[in-house]
């Protein structure tokens, strides 16, 4: 029976699953016309094999938890109202992670153990082109954009990419002494009345490309640096709401996933992403105009050579060091518990992750709609904001474990005036 | 088509109200529509409200358990004994029960690190106060809390390994505290002849061992059976060293005795793992449940 180890960035993540805190996210593409769930499961079915990382059930060893190759019959699921819930794998044959239907969109709930969101993505796109195949709205995939079905997965897509550029790259590494893995300052946490456990609130943006292109030329930025900017006025004005006493005002961080594929060019369909994390001192900073200013001075000064490898050393050091290695797995979940409940989660407010352009090929674009993307429910990052853009529309995704709306309704009603269109959905 | 009046955002066709700011939207048509919504089962989410509450009210309650606990059990010896005697112990247990568990939440910044060394402290501190209050004096107590220390070392090692990450320097504090703990020990011991003479090469030899186990390990062989084999045979060899040194001590002659039990039992396991990593199924099952 083939087995993987989880890759490094992977290694927290069954540490700190919880109902509370499932590790999971959403890819989802809404088509054009009603899905059917049974061409679905065949899709999925026929696809599969190409995903063999993909397809495995989780297990614990004495040092770490391992994949391992699962052979039971793949499910689809009808969706439910709170997209990211935990995934029982007992429930699920095993897999980890549910392939979602409902009406005209198409979604996978991906346990983040097995990729980020450009696997994720990668794979459901294949399952959107083979679903089309079978119900036979295109007459055949163009591999361009889609991952060849009946291609051997090579060895790159699976091994553990950090590792590899660390081997390779090692030499490059920045003689000066490394930064400190946390930062000293706490920053400024959203605080309001959460909702039941279980539920989770998604309010999503489609927003036409054209239009945040115009707002992007005007402050001279980027969709990511403006998004991260406005997510980050947000957080700077509840801040002023909510606490009076200007001293007591904390720095506002936003944790910015940063896709290591484009630095180094790896087929990598596992973790291989790692967070810069931009900040903004309410004291010194108020404008927007401002805090695009600092955004973009700082995914300058970090998106280098230098800090990524910095950053790709940072992250493989703990998992390779010879100590921590050799701990039973139950004690290192209950250090990483610890350690990101106390340390870890107080070094950024917020969470802005931009999956970038969905690509499919010219004839499968006319039967899709839109590509969204919804970060999961998080005890440390209570209002998550996504994105997602296919063709000619942005999907903007706000999925919140809090009752409190201010966040998306400050960001959208900055776009509102600033003259975007928004299209709003939710599901509540 | 419909707009919210407040936020103007365009609001898909079966929302009764924004979800933004709440605002109703006027004849919604969701009846009709709701057959393209986006999630099954729409509905409100507002029942199971919870209230967080903060952490210093937690370390307030648990304070004041802690108090009154404390004085009920002085009442209770001082109403049946005339006097406080066993109490004291309840009390001091509690206190340190206090320091573990209720003491972080007063403070706004808990390390993992910090919270281990008020630990330590407090364990210490308990141990020698139990000691006194029982005997009167600290004979067992104080080995526990050099112990005590010995781990407060070790952890904090691990801690200054991560931050400083150069070789020298975290040899050299390894080294300072084996030498210091030396000393400790050998204040607390009559015979210091015997120290020098058993402990120091015991000592030595360990080093020593572990170092060669490392680079072993780090450079040659790779795999989790391979480490376990160098592991045993490097504790069969340390073993060996500990029974020659005090046979040595105790006899004046050169021997072994006890050691080689250690050496029949760990011999044979390190050859039979060799045999395991030969055959291929048992050796993917022990290295995917080993793998490090």
């Amino acid at each position: 029976m083939k087995w993987y180890r989880l890759d490094t960035s992977a290694k927290i993540y069954p540490a700190l699953e919880s109902i509370r805190n499932p590790s999971i996210f959403r890819m989802s593409i809404t088509l054009k016309k009603k899905v059917n769930p049974h061409i679905l499961l065949e899709a999925l079915e026929n696809i599969k094999d190409r995903f063999p990382y993909y397809n495995v059930h989780m297990k614990k060893g004495l040092f770490w938890s391992y994949l391992e190759q699962n052979t039971h019959k793949s499910l689809v699921w009808k969706d439910t109202q709170s997209p990211c819930s935990r995934i029982h794998p007992a429930f699920n044959h095993g897999y980890l992670y549910k392939v979602r239907y409902f009406n005209k969109k198409i979604s996978i709930d991906m346990f983040h153990v097995l990729t980020d969101g450009y696997g994720a993505m990668e794979f459901l796109k294949c399952i959107i082109a083979e679903y089309l195949l079978l119900i036979g709205d295109i007459d055949e995939i163009d591999t361009e954009f889609i991952m060849d079905k009946n291609a051997e997965p090579e060895s790159e897509e699976y091994e553990d990419a950090f590792i590899r550029v660390l081997e390779n790259e090692r030499h490059k590494l920045p003689q000066e002494k490394k930064r400190s893995l946390f930062g000293k300052n706490k920053c400024f946490k959203l605080k309001d009345n959460l909702i039941p456990v279980g539920k989770y609130r998604v309010i999503t943006g489609i927003i036409p490309v054209e239009d945040l292109k115009k707002i992007c030329k005007k402050y001279d930025a980027t969709i990511t640096q403006l998004m991260a900017s406005l997510y980050l006025e947000a957080l700077l004005h509840l801040q002023a709401e909510q606490e009076k006493n200007k001293k007591k005002h904390k720095n506002i961080a936003v944790q910015l996933p940063v896709n290591m594929r484009r630095f180094y060019p790896i087929n990598c369909m596992r973790n291989f992403s790692l967070f810069i994390i931009p900040f903004i001192d309410p004291r010194e900073v108020k404008k927007l105009e401002d805090i695009i200013r600092e955004v973009k001075s700082f995914m300058g000064e970090h998106l280098t050579e230098d800090h990524l490898l910095t950053m790709v050393e940072d992250n493989c050091s703990l998992a390779s060091n010879l100590l921590i290695r050799h701990v039973p797995l139950f004690l290192k979940n209950i250090v990483i518990r610890f350690i990101t409940n106390t340390s870890g989660s107080t070094q950024f407010s917020g969470t802005l992750s931009n999956l970038g352009v969905v690509k499919l090929p010219e004839n499968i674009k006319p039967h899709v709609d839109f590509a969204d993307f919804v970060l999961g429910p998080s005890t440390h990052d209570k209002c998550a904001c996504s994105m997602a853009s296919f063709d000619d529309k942005v999907a903007v995704t706000f999925g919140q474990s809090i009752r409190s709306t201010y966040v998306p309704e400050y960001v959208f009603s900055k776009l509102v005036k600033l003259g975007c269109h928004v299209e709003l959905k939710s599901n509540f | 088509m419909s707009y919210c009046v407040n936020c103007g955002v365009e609001l898909s066709d079966y929302q009764e109200k924004c979800p933004l700011c709440g605002t109703k939207v006027m004849n919604p048509n969701n009846t009709v529509l709701r057959a393209n919504s986006d999630y099954p089962d729409y509905h409100v989410i507002n029942e199971g409200e919870k209230k967080t509450v903060k952490h210093y009210v937690t370390g307030i309650i648990l304070s004041i358990q802690a108090i009154v606990y404390s004085l009920v059990v002085l009442l209770i010896d001082w109403l049946t004994g005339g006097g406080i005697t066993w109490s004291l112990i309840t009390v001091v247990s509690l206190l340190l029960l206090w320091i573990t568990v209720a003491y972080p939440f007063f403070r706004k910044k808990n390390t993992f690190f910090r919270l281990f060394t008020y630990d330590s402290i407090a364990a210490a501190a308990y141990i020698l106060l139990l000691n006194y209050l029982i005997s009167q004096n600290l004979v067992w107590a104080k080995y526990v809390a050099v112990s005590i220390l010995f781990i407060w070392i070790i952890i904090a090692g691990i801690f200054l390994t991560d931050k400083i990450r150069k070789v020298f320097p975290i040899t050299i504090y390894y080294i300072l505290s084996a030498v210091i703990m030396t000393f400790i020990s050998l204040s607390f011991v009559g015979q210091k002849v015997i120290i020098l003479q058993i402990g120091l090469p015991i000592m030595i030899s360990f080093f020593i061992i572990s170092l060669l186990s490392y680079f072993i390990i780090k450079s040659s062989l790779g795999g989790v059976l391979s480490m376990i084999t160098v592991l045993l045979v490097s504790i069969t060899i340390q073993c060996v060293i500990v029974d020659f040194v005090l046979h040595y001590n105790a006899n004046g002659a050169i021997g072994v005795s006890w050691s080689m039990i250690v050496a029949v039992v760990l011999i044979p396991a390190a050859a039979t793992l060799f045999g395991i990593k030969k055959s291929n199924e048992l050796y993917s099952i022990i290295s995917k449940k080993l793998h490090r």
